[in-house]
């Protein structure tokens, strides 16, 4: 008796043992085949525990700001995260006000006078940045979000069950290389700037194995404003005017190279600095110097239009600046070729090279870091070498609808509206207005 | 709650543990039906066991997938933004942690078994003073050398011949060798019944793996092998 209450207890011991270490399978206890299922067990527990607590926090967040925030709708929302895209909505919201639709433009800072008015019927809605304003776009009640801000449903900007459609408008020439995960993933629809973009995220479906999405051939809607800038602006005359305009950062080649090359260059040519806006804030000293530097203008203004408009020739580091100078005032670039560490974004899973750096290598020159001493010389041989004719036909196979995007972004945006309201009307009918309509419908195709 | 788990889980096992072993012929001894039980109990368990074998597959199929896309996010990315991509990836895969428990659940089944089986073999009266071959009686631990106990280590050179001859990866094997000598351990002073009844379980297990995986002819070569990998690597 005593020997059985012995093997029950161990019995229970090796049971309780085998359920926290045993780590097999199948028909006996170590079978070869199934290696490591406890430690799936012990890690799934743990990492449940984790995700379900972090979960439960951002769940908590947005139950209290879907109390705060519900009851907020309108037809078509148009969501800008920043001033700098408002030169991308402003002129596809003017599209669409002139189709009859009236959006509601949704800000996550205030719009003072300084700001360009909005055509009548657009009403304007000023919401917080960070959480609280995505918590307030999360509980929207609307037929379509138009945003250039990417990541949906990833971080905290989240889809809303009352939105139908997201829509994401591009406010660069891009290829979904160099953006963060998930970029465009959760979107519904894209309205793409050009080709790459288009195949890459194709491509990025097939690698997820995510539904496929709409994308539609749009264009880049901001770069008409700027053409139209450009074209009531003076054109460069005399001797090459030089722009430089970096970025800011530790990556800006203020920081790299320091503001010496400046001068070399000076040598040589009429050379206007911008340096980025950010710098003031972040590299006091550094904007200082940049200030201080003999020879050159230093061109402060709100947009670069004035600048760029001078300049003969560009000299930067960063993509965007450098697409907007060669593909709007066709004139070309000399870019600092830094490799790019693709670590994490969705280049990494594309692999490959830039499509969009190598079709533009011709007006927009990468110079090797190395050979920064050489700069003038590069200067010279790209202002003799180049060919306006080249840039546009680079720009035309590169973008979608050169200088008519804000008109087809907006008759793309009205057309999806249109479905999406034809649909939301259906629904709203009566279970038996919808018979009866089924029955006429069907009465009148009989006779 | 324990007490209804018992009448509603596990007392229907045990009764068909009982008529399992009332059914076998009485002219046969205690060790060979505890052997011919061993046998029976897996083959009924087959079919279960592979149902469940291949659904753990695609499951750790997927968690592999979500391993790499989620390793990779690990080591580009930090704090709050690395947990979001970790979410969205997990959503990406339609996986959830909680995964990783059903993909076990084989090993729930095992450990019913296991739990239940040693519980009925250990008050089995019918092991008392019944001998099978050298070993004096089932009820007790074998002594067969010199007293140190035989079977156990049977049963764990068993294991070993598997471990050794069918997991090929370094870390597994680790796993399986050390939950081979933590069976050691647990069942080294069990009634020698007991040890039969598993010894002949992991000879099961082994002789479906020489039919599954690959022939027996090929299985001290197989062994042979992993030892001398062994002793390279260390």
């Amino acid at each position: 008796m005593s020997g059985a209450r012995d093997g029950t207890a161990l019995g229970a011991v090796a049971g309780g043992l085998a359920i926290l270490l045993l780590a097999t399978p199948a028909h006996a206890y170590i079978d070869p085949g199934t290696g490591s299922a406890l430690l799936y067990v012990i890690s799934g527990i743990v990492v449940s525990i984790y995700f379900s607590a972090r979960s439960l926090y951002y769940r908590l967040l947005d139950f209290f700001f879907r109390l705060r925030f519900r009851d907020q709708s309108c037809s078509i929302a148009i969501h800008c995260e920043d001033p700098r895209y408002e030169i991308t909505f402003l002129p596809v919201i003017r599209e669409l006000v002139a189709r009859g639709i009236e959006p509601t433009l949704f800000t996550m800072y205030e719009r003072d006078s300084s700001f360009d008015a909005l055509p009548d019927g657009v009403v304007h809605r000023a919401i917080p940045s960070g959480m609280l304003g995505y918590a307030y776009l999360n509980n929207l009640d609307a037929l379509l979000l138009v945003t250039t801000t990417p990541q949906l449903d990833v971080m905290t900007f989240r889809r809303s069950k009352r939105v139908r459609n997201y829509i994401h408008l591009q406010h660069a020439l891009g290829e979904s290389r160099y953006v963060r995960p998930f970029a465009y993933d959760n979107f519904d629809t894209i309205l793409c700037c050009g080709e790459s973009l288009k195949k890459n995220i194709r491509r990025m479906e097939a690698i997820r194995g995510s539904r496929p999405k709409q994308l539609l051939d749009t264009g880049i809607p901001h770069y008409e404003e700027l053409a139209k800038e450009a074209r009531t602006a003076s054109r460069p005359s005399g001797e090459p005017v030089v722009l430089i305009a970096p970025s800011w950062g530790p990556l800006s080649m203020f920081e790299s190279f320091g503001v010496s090359f400046v001068a070399e260059i000076a040598k040589q040519y009429r050379v206007i600095v911008r340096p980025h806006p950010q710098m003031r804030i972040s590299q006091p000293a550094l904007y200082a110097q940049i200030l201080g530097l003999q020879d050159v203008t230093v061109d402060t203004a709100r947009t670069p239009c004035t600048a760029m408009s001078a300049a003969s020739v560009l000299l930067s580091d960063i993509s965007g600046i450098a697409h907007e100078f060669a593909f709007i005032y066709e004139r070309p670039v000399l870019i600092v070729d830094r490799k790019l560490v693709m670590g994490g974004l969705e280049g990494e899973l594309l692999g490959g090279e830039s499509e969009i750096k190598e079709a533009c290598k011709e007006f927009i020159v990468p110079v090797d870091p190395e050979k920064m001493h050489s700069i003038v010389s590069h200067i010279r041989h790209v202002l003799d070498g180049y060919s306006g004719d080249r840039i546009v036909d680079v720009r035309n196979r590169l973008i979608y609808n050169y200088g008519l995007a804000s008109e087809v972004a907006a008759a793309q945006i009205a057309d999806i509206y249109q479905r999406h309201r034809a649909t939301a009307s259906e629904r709203r009918k009566s279970p038996l207005s919808r018979l009866l309509q089924r029955v006429v419908t069907s009465s009148r195709g009989a006779s | 709650m324990l007490a209804l788990l018992d009448a509603m889980l596990l007392q229907p096992l045990m009764q068909i543990y009982a008529d399992l072993l009332a059914a076998l012929p009485g002219s046969m001894s205690a060790g060979s039906r505890l052997i011919v039980f061993s046998v029976i109990v897996n083959l009924l368990l087959t079919p279960v066991y592979l149902q469940m074998e291949k659904h753990s597959r695609n499951l750790r199929g997927l968690k592999d997938k979500v391993a790499r896309d989620v390793e990779r996010m690990r080591r580009h990315f930090r704090g709050r933004e690395r947990y979001f991509y970790i979410r969205a990836v997990h959503r990406q895969y339609g996986y959830h942690p909680i995964s990783a428990l059903l993909a076990s659940s084989e090993l729930f089944v095992q450990i019913l078994v296991f739990a239940t089986v040693y519980r009925y073999l250990s008050g089995l009266d019918a092991l008392h003073g019944q001998s099978f071959g050298p070993i004096s009686d089932l009820s007790q631990p074998d002594g067969l050398l010199g007293g140190v106990n035989l079977l156990p280590i049977v049963m764990t050179a068993i294991n070993g011949a598997s471990v050794f001859a069918y997991v090929d990866d370094r870390r597994k094997r680790m796993q399986s060798s050390g939950l081979a000598a933590l069976f050691l351990v647990l069942l080294y002073a069990s009634p020698a019944g007991i040890v039969l009844y598993w010894t002949a379980n992991n000879l099961f297990s082994l002789a479906r793996n020489v039919i599954v995986r690959g022939s027996a002819v090929r299985l001290p070569a197989r062994i042979s092998r992993a030892l001398t990998t062994l002793s390279e690597q260390r």
